[in-house]
Parts: C-alpha cells; sequence; structure tokens
C-alpha cells in the first residue's frame, strides 16, 4: 500500500543498490547504460529509455541521480575534463544504506562485470540491446551500428566484441 | 488537391493539402487529443491554460511543414517522400499522451513514448491503416523516428526532438499565448530563417545566436514560472493523492466505497496492464466525471481529495532549500506525518508529499557525451577553422545561464499542518 514520502526514497532503491554494489561510476553516460543494460535483462528498473545520439538514455534517470545527490543518497565528484568540460564520478552517499536494503538477487556479479569495461563499449552494447529489444537480428545490429556510430565502431572486429559481449550478458538475465 | 485550413491563434492558418495528413487527423485516435489538455492541471493557475494536445500538434505538424520548406528552398536535398514522412511524425509525436500524462504513466509505470510505438505500429489503430496505405513501410519509419532508433539522416529527427526541435518552438509559443504571458515568446521568424543543415545535423548559422539566446531563455522562463507554477504543482499533488487512494481502496478490498469508477480507469484502479484499445477509451472527460463522482465517495479521504481538487482547496508548499534542510526532512518523516495527523488527518500518507521538479536551462559544460542530446550547434564562418561550435562558445547570455540541473524541492501539507510542520523544519 501507498506509504507517502517513504515511497519516494523507495523509488530510488534500484539504483542505489547498484552504486552500492559497483562501489564507484566513472561518468554519467556509464551509469546510464549500465542501468539500461540491467534492465534489459530483467533486472527491477523502471525508468523509460530512448534511443539519443549516444545510445539508450533516460531522462527521468537522470533526474533521479540528481535528486539521489540531493538527498545524500549518491556522492557526485566532478572532475575537469578536456575542453573546459567536466566528468562525474559516483559513488554511494550516507544514505545509501538506508535507502538500498538488501542487495539484489544477481545484481552483484553483472554491476561488477559491466564496471570493468568503458563508457564507450557499455554504449555500443546497450545501443545493441536496444535494437534487438526492437526486433533487430545480429546481422542487421551489425550493419547498423557502424552506420550510426561511425567515429567509435567502423572496426568490424569491435563489432563483433560487443556483440558477443552482448550475448554472454544472457547468463545474468533473470528468468520470468 | 484540396485544402483544408486551420484557424489557429498562435499560426495564423494551418494548411493541410496532404490527403494523409487530413485522415490521421480525421482518426479517433488523433481526435481524441481534443480532449486532452496540452498543460494538465494548468488551468488551475493560469485559467487561459485550456489549449489541447490537438492544437498543439497541429501546430508542431505546421512548423515542421514550415522548417522543411525553408531548408529546401536552401538548398538542402530532402526528398518529397521524406518531407511527407517527417511531417507526419511530427503530427503524431504526442498522439501517445493520456490525460494528465505525468500522473498516470507514475501510476502506470508505462511511458507515453510506448502507447506513440503502439498507436503507430498496432494493425487494430486507424493510425496504422492510413500510414500504411500510403506506404506499407511508413508506420515502422515513423515510429522508429519518433523513438529514437531513426537510422535516416539525423536531422530529420533532431527538428522533431533536440534542443531546437519544432515541438518545443510550438509549445513554448501556445502556452505562453494561452496563458497569459510573454515568457515564451521568441522571434519564431528569425529562427526559422537561420536554422541550417550541417554535417546532417541541425544548426544555427551565425545569424541565429540570438534567436537561440531569446529561444533558450524563453524555454528557462516558462519552466520556472508556468510549467512548475506552485499552485499547479500543488493540485497536481492532490490528484495524485487522490488516485493512490482509489488504488489503495481497490486493492485493499474496499471499491465499493468508491461513489463510481469509469470503466476506462478501471485497469488503472485495479493495477493491471491495459490494451491499446483501453487507453484510447481514456481522456480527461472520464478522469474529471469520476472526480466528481468521488466527492460522494464513503470513504472521507477520497472524498476530501476530490472535493479539494473540485474548489481548488490546495495544499500549503513549504519550501525546501539546502543540503541541511533536506537532511532535516529524511530524518523527520515520521514526525512530520505524526503533525500532519495531529492537525487532523487520520490518513497523513496521502496529506503529506515532497514534490520535485527539476529543469536545466541549457547544459553546456556538461561533456556531451555525459548527457543525452548534442548540443546546439551554430556555424561560424569567422573562426579558423570555420565550422560548428557549442552555442555557450559564441554567447556569453546563454554561458550565463547555462548550469546544472537545478531542482527545486517543496513540501505540501494541508493548512492546518502548516505551522507544526515548519516548526519540524526549524529545529
Amino acid at each position: 500500500m501507498f506509504r507517502g514520502c517513504i515511497d519516494m526514497f523507495h523509488s530510488y532503491q534500484a539504483v542505489t543498490r547498484l552504486l552500492v554494489t559497483a562501489g564507484e561510476v566513472r561518468g554519467r553516460k556509464k551509469l546510464q547504460k549500465m542501468v539500461f543494460i540491467a534492465q534489459s535483462l530483467g533486472h527491477a528498473f523502471s525508468e523509460p529509455f530512448e534511443l539519443h545520439v549516444w545510445g539508450p538514455y533516460s531522462e527521468v534517470l537522470a533526474v533521479k541521480l540528481k535528486e539521489m545527490v540531493d538527498w545524500g543518497i549518491a556522492l557526485e565528484e566532478s572532475l575537469p575534463g578536456p575542453a573546459g568540460n567536466h566528468h562525474y564520478v559516483y559513488t554511494p552517499g550516507p544514505r545509501a544504506a538506508m535507502v538500498a536494503g538488501d542487495q539484489a538477487t544477481g545484481l552483484s556479479a553483472l554491476v561488477e562485470d559491466l564496471n570493468s569495461r568503458d563508457a564507450t563499449f557499455l554504449e555500443g552494447v546497450a545501443t545493441a540491446l536496444y535494437l534487438r529489444g526492437q526486433g533487430r537480428d545480429d546481422a542487421s545490429i551489425t550493419e547498423i551500428l557502424p552506420r550510426i556510430k561511425p567515429d567509435k565502431f567502423s572496426d568490424p572486429g569491435r563489432v563483433e566484441a560487443v556483440i558477443a559481449y552482448s550475448d554472454g550478458l544472457e547468463r545474468y538475465r533473470i528468468p520470468l | 488537391m484540396k485544402e483544408y485550413v486551420f484557424r489557429d491563434p498562435i499560426h495564423g492558418n494551418i494548411s493541410v493539402t496532404d490527403p494523409t495528413v487530413f485522415a490521421l487527423i480525421q482518426s479517433p485516435e488523433f481526435q481524441r487529443l481534443r480532449r486532452i489538455r496540452q498543460l494538465g492541471t494548468s488551468f488551475i493557475s493560469y485559467p487561459g491554460a485550456e489549449h489541447t494536445r490537438f492544437a498543439h500538434s497541429l501546430g508542431v505538424y505546421h512548423l515542421m511543414n514550415r522548417v522543411l520548406k525553408h531548408l529546401r528552398e536552401h538548398g538542402v536535398e530532402i526528398s518529397d517522400d521524406e518531407h511527407a514522412m517527417t511531417c507526419c511524425a511530427a503530427l503524431l509525436h504526442d498522439i501517445g499522451h493520456g490525460p494528465f500524462s505525468h500522473l498516470f504513466e507514475k501510476l502506470t509505470k508505462v511511458h507515453h513514448e510506448r502507447w506513440v510505438q503502439q498507436v503507430i505500429t498496432s494493425e487494430e489503430s486507424s493510425i496504422f491503416q492510413i500510414l500504411a496505405g500510403r506506404n506499407p513501410a511508413w508506420p515502422s519509419r515513423i515510429a522508429s523516428f519518433i523513438s529514437g532508433s531513426w537510422e535516416g539522416r539525423p536531422f530529420l529527427k533532431e527538428l522533431i526532438s533536440s534542443q531546437l526541435d519544432v515541438d518545443r518552438m510550438d509549445y513554448l509559443l501556445r502556452d505562453s499565448r494561452m496563458c497569459g504571458v510573454t515568457y515564451g515568446q521568441f522571434d519564431l521568424e528569425r529562427l526559422i530563417q537561420t536554422i541550417t543543415v550541417f554535417d546532417n545535423h541541425v544548426a544555427l548559422t551565425d545569424k541565429g545566436i540570438h534567436s537561440a539566446e531569446e529561444f533558450l531563455l524563453a524555454r528557462y522562463f516558462m519552466y520556472w514560472n508556468v510549467y512548475f507554477h506552485k499552485a499547479t504543482r500543488a493540485i497536481e499533488v492532490v490528484l495524485e493523492m487522490m488516485l493512490q487512494r482509489a488504488v489503495d481502496l481497490v486493492r485493499g478490498g474496499a471499491r465499493g466505497s468508491i461513489a463510481y469508477i469509469p470503466p476506462s480507469l478501471e485497469p488503472i484502479l485495479e493495477q493491471r496492464p491495459m490494451t491499446l484499445r483501453q487507453y484510447l477509451a481514456l481522456d480527461e472527460t472520464d478522469v474529471l466525471y469520476a472526480i466528481k463522482r468521488w466527492t460522494e465517495s464513503s470513504d472521507p479521504v477520497l472524498a476530501d481529495l476530490s472535493r479539494r481538487f473540485i474548489e481548488r482547496r490546495l495544499f500549503t508548499g513549504l519550501r525546501l532549500s539546502g543540503r541541511e534542510q533536506l537532511d532535516q526532512v529524511a530524518e523527520r518523516l515520521t514526525a512530520i506525518a505524526e503533525a500532519v495527523r495531529a492537525a487532523g488527518y487520520s490518513h497523513p500518507e496521502y496529506y503529506h508529499h515532497i514534490d520535485r521538479t527539476s529543469n536545466v536551462a541549457y547544459q553546456y559544460y556538461v561533456a556531451p557525451t555525459e548527457s543525452g542530446s548534442p548540443p546546439l550547434q551554430v556555424l561560424v564562418p569567422w573562426e579558423r577553422p570555420p565550422g560548428l561550435r557549442e552555442v555557450t562558445a559564441v554567447s556569453d547570455v546563454l554561458k550565463s545561464i547555462a548550469t546544472e540541473r537545478v531542482t527545486r524541492y517543496v513540501l505540501f501539507v494541508p493548512r492546518e499542518a502548516v505551522e507544526a510542520v515548519a516548526k519540524l523544519l526549524e529545529s
């Protein structure tokens, strides 16, 4: 049943669990892709995603992350990047343990695996999974990925690695 | 070729000569948008905010047509098929919205984008039949266009969804005019004149810098003054709590205490998935009639919240500012609930709510890969090498308002509980 304001904190639980499990996530893009990939494997993330220039992106998740920082559930460190822009590093905040509660089933191994990859690679994986969700087969994805991301995925070997890795992620899928 | 003309308060005459577009407008799915207000509950703050998603969708179609004509006249190659298809996508971009969209998305946990996809690609929809009748590939192409998995030329997609899209152009002007404010006004004619395409992406010529400034500032001011108006947020909280109470009554086996449940609302109150047909049967008419009937509910909470909505008896908002105050709220949630209970509300969970509104004027110094959409770019011929520059590199005005996301938190409680809750936040 509805519990009022407590439900607001509950809505941050899934993302908090991911952050607690990861310990640290470098970059908003990386966090976005990790959540999307986990969601596509059946883990309990409810944020809606759209395909943007840099792969699946959720404005709801972006807002949620900001709120988590405001409420002390996540910590955000801004690091200078090239050309005067910034990158962000996220770690669990003082309220993270309270919000995260118990560990989610099967999330640890997946998060550790994803967190070990760079953001651009995860962008490719997330895009491939998004396209699979739209009913595209591997042959189609192999053709589309270099076309829509020529600067990052023009190397056929890299595309192959993305698809192979996406296949391997099935071991983390939550059964229905 | 027959011409249909729609008289519009923003654009004057909106002409439709494409029979496919007219057929789409005449479809039941599109006509439904006449019964869904563009701004949901904003009429509570701005009495003129009665305009509909129908009018807005026509406006977006009209602007897309104008921009594409402008680009073609200035040498950008766009085929007749691309032009027609993009205009249809513009017309249908909001076809999946429901009444009080944001709230119902929260309750159903289904984003309106999914409904857009279904309306366009489901064979039971007349939208699908009309599009497929024109070109069998159109339903899936238009759906992918709107969803973002579009593989065609990026600038066509960006004209529908980006920092500089026709959707924003129309709603800023329309919402501003209908609400009786000037925050959303900008020089549309100049902006369109300065739109160009560079390397297959939307950009502005250098002559458009000031138009871009006006446009982005318009969005900033409209968000904080109109879309996030305190009274609008307050009534939306009442509506959310009311719907949540109705859901809880059904879940708890007390649906008999609800005076009336329209068939279109049943799946939502029963928290079960909706079919497309059920979703399309729901519009504001059902919701508002249900609220009126719920004032007669034997459940005192549902009845009270419904009367508050009908009679505009809003909750009072306490603005929360600074990390210290947010920490206080987080530590004192139970005490806040008890203060509300002590003020006479036996179900305090429906009578206090933390409202969060968030906007970012323009993200510029975040690395583009950190955010979702590409930055607004300007073609600058005077720099070496000439090319695209992110807009804040050429505009001090935008640089000054470009900021990280700003979130406003307001704790809404009934007037009777304000003093006690405010004391809790001070101590």
